[in-house]
């Protein structure tokens, strides 16, 4: 069966192309900056359902891992002047090796067990860096300022950054989706279900609980490298564990375990939180982090397969699909 | 004739408690054997064993002639041994089609590919009468469908072996028979069965040899029409079950 | 050898807290079977209950303690029985329940943010300032007073257990809860009398340790996490075992800050606890 180009394809090319549009005619920093943080907060929340919804295991921690992910950079950069371009491949596979190795011994740690632990080393590690002089313990690291290089994934402008984090999120939901409707997706997805029924069918959930918690937590880093690019000061508050919420929030509101679930809550969670954010901070503070906790609420008690959970069940999507098969047809005459 | 499955002197104690003691029997290639005896005779027991969920305490389990005991469960489907489990265990959040080509894709087809998966999944949808429900959720459907899901989804790892744990319970008489035709119709295209069953019915019908627990024992062995007539299993059964 | 016995108490009254914090998240988890994880954001609104109450009517924390348990059960009790059962209906998923009280940890911890900002709160104690010296090793009395209400509320718990109507029902959903709806028990008032007794307990806890700390929104967090490490070391469910895991929790704590430097004490926390999770976990699925 050979793939058609439909409507559906070219409405999302469309779509896509007038997002990357964009910042040709927004010029306004805030705006673009709440873009990007869109993007990251989605990139991240794709990496983290590999692990937390194809898989089933419910991280906590993933915010650590990303800051290692920055924390490794930032310290390649500033003593080797490395790269963050090269930086993102090595990190990728760190962070993914280490996590994969620490977290290893729990995999037979059931449900909120597993959850546990990951809050465990993520406090750990956000320990050991508050205190670890080499890495500016508490106060954190600036990154070196200097004029605009692509090398050096440095731009004065948001504009770059914005496409920056545009393709990474392409890239993340692509990889999350190919995963997704591969042969290694229905082994995460088996063992997210059931694992007796895992090993009846010869599946070892152990080794393929190894390779998503690879994955997952090698891409939450290499999104690291991005947010100290981006941001430039990183510090270990960014490893706390309301950080991790955040990632793991678009998933659940979006729908844990589809890979447009995080992308549509991301887009619908980032933009409200950095708007309440930045008009109620001053007079209201942790405005933005009660909506996200009653929205989150909401949805678990009313939704709990997210957004995309309805989706999946609704008249809505009938009819969508209804007026997408309609303009495919009146094209073909 | 030559056997697929032995059995020997197999036992089992949880914290001191005998739930399977010197268990000894063997399965012919080719044929269904039926493993049957009451509640709590430790019939479930053994065959998590067979299946490599439980390690026993002592004894030996060979297949094909090699020594298979003790191993991880999931190295049995790569040697063609699959199963069912009594409690009914089906991928909620994946649909019918999805459930079994997992079953394909990890099998002993080895398929790299999910659309070759798919495919062959689809064709053992067809066989075991789930076709029309393929896209469907298993929580959607009723007990009769789930188990044969489960029956789907063990045939779709493509073994050599079948063991099936009670896939009849709760089914009503038209169901049972629909059932008793499909595991003949596996069993014809030449898979081994070894099935724990209470519906006696079904069991007559099917096996050409019977196992009888009791206690955690092995209490006798023979053609089913013996081991029914057997005074001691009757006692045993009295007012459980009609045979 | 003097810094050891110090850090020693001083590990014992830290611990005392840790002991009652995990005693209420691992009664809460015996009968319900769900992990709490706003069982710190409990404990820091029984703070702010004891703070208000002192801020507004200058009641001591330890005298408020009976006023803030009342409330934080009511408190609790109402937020099961509103909420939390809803997301119970599935039995095998425990990923809601987990997902809705991450949700109302921080729906608390903003709020509390939101009407008291980020500020540091403290309460002052009758007891405060006051120092008892035994020998070469000194406390602080509120922290001795503390303990000893530990201990007070511990034995208050088991002869509620042992003893009352109340208590034996809710032993009996513990063990098994079909069984004890069969035998006319309703389980659900259960649930929230439990949710709002572990709820009662963190306040108590709260209040107690209001009287020498101090209260801020992100409070919760600290005492949430060390809560979790105290129940899965002493076993979930098992309130002996939270007692004894909480002690050993404190006196971790500070000794190891006198052999590691404080600095890495709480690393080395972490990764103690995970040691023992994983090897409680092995020994627990070899034995099956």
């Amino acid at each position: 069966m050979k793939k058609r180009i439909g409507s559906r394809q070219i409405l999302l090319l469309i779509m896509l192309f007038l997002v990357a549009l964009i910042p040709m005619f927004i010029k306004t920093p805030y705006i673009l900056s709440i873009l990007v943080m869109t993007f990251y907060t989605a990139s991240a929340s794709l990496a983290w359902s590999i692990l937390g919804g194809m898989t089933g295991q419910i991280s906590l921690g993933h915010a650590a891992f990303m800051g290692l992910g920055a924390y490794i950079s930032t310290l390649l950069l500033m003593n080797a002047n490395f790269t963050p371009w090269v930086s993102i491949i090595v990190v990728f596979f760190v962070v993914g090796g280490i996590s994969a190795l620490l977290l290893s011994p729990c995999f037979h740690l059931r449900g909120p067990y597993f959850s546990l632990v990951t809050i465990a080393f993520g406090e750990a590690f956000r320990n050991l860096l508050t205190n670890w002089n080499y890495a500016g313990k508490g106060q954190g690291l600036l990154l070196p300022f200097g004029d605009n290089s692509l090398i050096l994934m440095r731009f004065k402008s948001k504009a770059p950054y914005f496409y920056l984090a545009l393709v990474m999120v392409i890239l993340m939901y692509l990889l999350v989706k190919y995963i997704d409707q591969s042969k290694l997706g229905y082994a995460l997805k088996t063992v997210r279900e059931d694992e007796d029924t895992a090993n009846a069918i010869g599946i070892n959930p152990w080794k393929y609980k190894v390779i998503a918690t690879f994955i997952s937590c090698g891409l939450v880093a290499v999104c690291g490298v991005f947010y100290a690019s981006y941001i430039r000061f990183i510090s270990p508050d960014i490893m706390m564990q309301d950080q991790s919420v955040k990632f793991v929030l678009p998933a659940v509101i979006g729908g844990i375990g589809s890979a447009i679930g995080p992308l549509i809550g991301a887009i619908i969670l980032t933009p409200l939180s950095e708007y309440l954010n930045a008009t109620l901070s001053s007079i209201a503070p942790g405005a933005n982090l009660l909506v996200y906790a009653v929205i989150l609420i909401v949805v678990i008690l009313f939704q709990p397969r997210g957004i995309m959970g309805w989706y999946e069940n609704s008249k809505f999507k009938i009819k969508l699909n209804n007026w997408l098969d309609k303009l495919d047809g009146r094209k073909k005459e | 004739m030559e056997n697929i499955l032995e059995i020997k002197e197999l036992s089992k104690n949880f914290k001191g408690l005998k739930a399977v003691s010197d268990v000894t029997f063997s399965v012919e290639k080719g044929a269904i054997t039926g493993l049957i005896g009451s509640n709590g005779a430790g019939k479930t027991t053994t065959f998590n064993m067979i299946s490599g969920v439980l390690v026993p305490s002592s004894g030996k389990i060979l297949y094909n002639g090699k020594d298979i005991t003790g191993l991880k469960p999931y190295h049995y489907t790569s040697m063609g041994i699959a199963r069912t489990f009594q409690i009914m265990k089906p991928l909620k959040h994946m649909t019918v089609l999805d459930n079994v080509a997992s079953g394909a894709l990890y099998g002993r087809k080895g398929y790299q590919s999910t659309k070759q998966a798919k495919e062959y999944a689809e064709e053992i949808l067809q066989n075991t009468g789930l076709y029309d429900k393929r896209y469907c959720l298993p929580g959607d459907m009723g007990t009769p469908f789930k188990k044969r899901l489960e029956l789907a989804r063990a045939l779709a790892t493509d073994p050599e072996l079948l063991l099936l744990d009670e896939v009849m319970a709760g089914l009503n008489p038209t169901e049972t028979d629909e059932a008793v035709e499909l595991i003949r119709k596996i069993n014809e295209d030449g898979t081994t069965i070894l099935l724990i069953e209470h519906v006696m019915r079904a069991v007559a019908s099917l096996c050409k040899k019977v196992v009888m627990m009791h206690h955690g024992e092995k209490i006798t062995e023979g053609m089913p029409q013996e081991v029914m007539n057997d005074p001691y299993v009757i006692e045993i059964y009295l007012g459980k079950e009609e045979s | 050898m003097s810094t050891f016995l110090q850090a020693g108490a001083n590990g014992l009254m830290v611990g005392g807290i840790y002991a009652l914090i995990g005693v209420s998240l691992t009664l809460i988890f015996g009968v319900m079977k769900i992990i709490n994880f706003c069982q710190g954001e409990l404990l820091m609104l029984g703070m702010y209950t004891s703070f208000v109450l002192y801020d507004q009517f200058g009641l001591d924390p330890f005298l408020a303690i009976p006023i803030v348990a009342i409330f934080m059960f009511i408190f609790g009790a109402l937020l099961q029985f509103t909420l939390i059962t809803r997301s119970l209906k599935d039995e095998d998923d425990d990923t809601n329940v987990l997902f809705l009280t991450v949700g109302l940890g921080i729906l608390f911890q903003n709020l509390a943010l939101l009407y008291f900002k980020s500020d540091y709160r403290t309460a002052s104690s009758i007891f405060s300032d006051k120092i008892v010296s035994l020998g070469v090793i000194t406390v602080s009395l509120p922290k001795l007073v503390s303990f000893i209400l530990l201990i007070i509320v511990t034995a208050l718990m088991f002869l509620l257990l042992k003893y009352t109507n109340i208590g034996k029902q809710i032993r009996a959903t513990s063990q098994n809860k079909i069984g004890a709806e069969v035998s006319g028990i309703k389980t659900k008032s259960i649930y929230a009398a439990t949710y709002g007794l572990g709820a009662a307990i963190a306040g108590i806890t709260g209040a107690c340790l209001m009287s020498f700390y101090y209260v801020f929104p992100s409070v919760g967090e600290i005492y949430g996490t060390r809560s979790f490490i105290v129940v899965t070391m002493g076993g979930l469910g098992s309130v002996v075992g939270a007692l004894v895991s909480g002690i050993v929790l404190g006196l971790m704590e500070t000794i190891g800050a006198v052999v590691v430097g404080s600095s890495f004490k709480d690393t080395i926390v972490f990764l103690t606890f995970i040691c023992i999770l994983v090897v409680k976990q092995r020994l627990k699925t070899k034995r099956g």
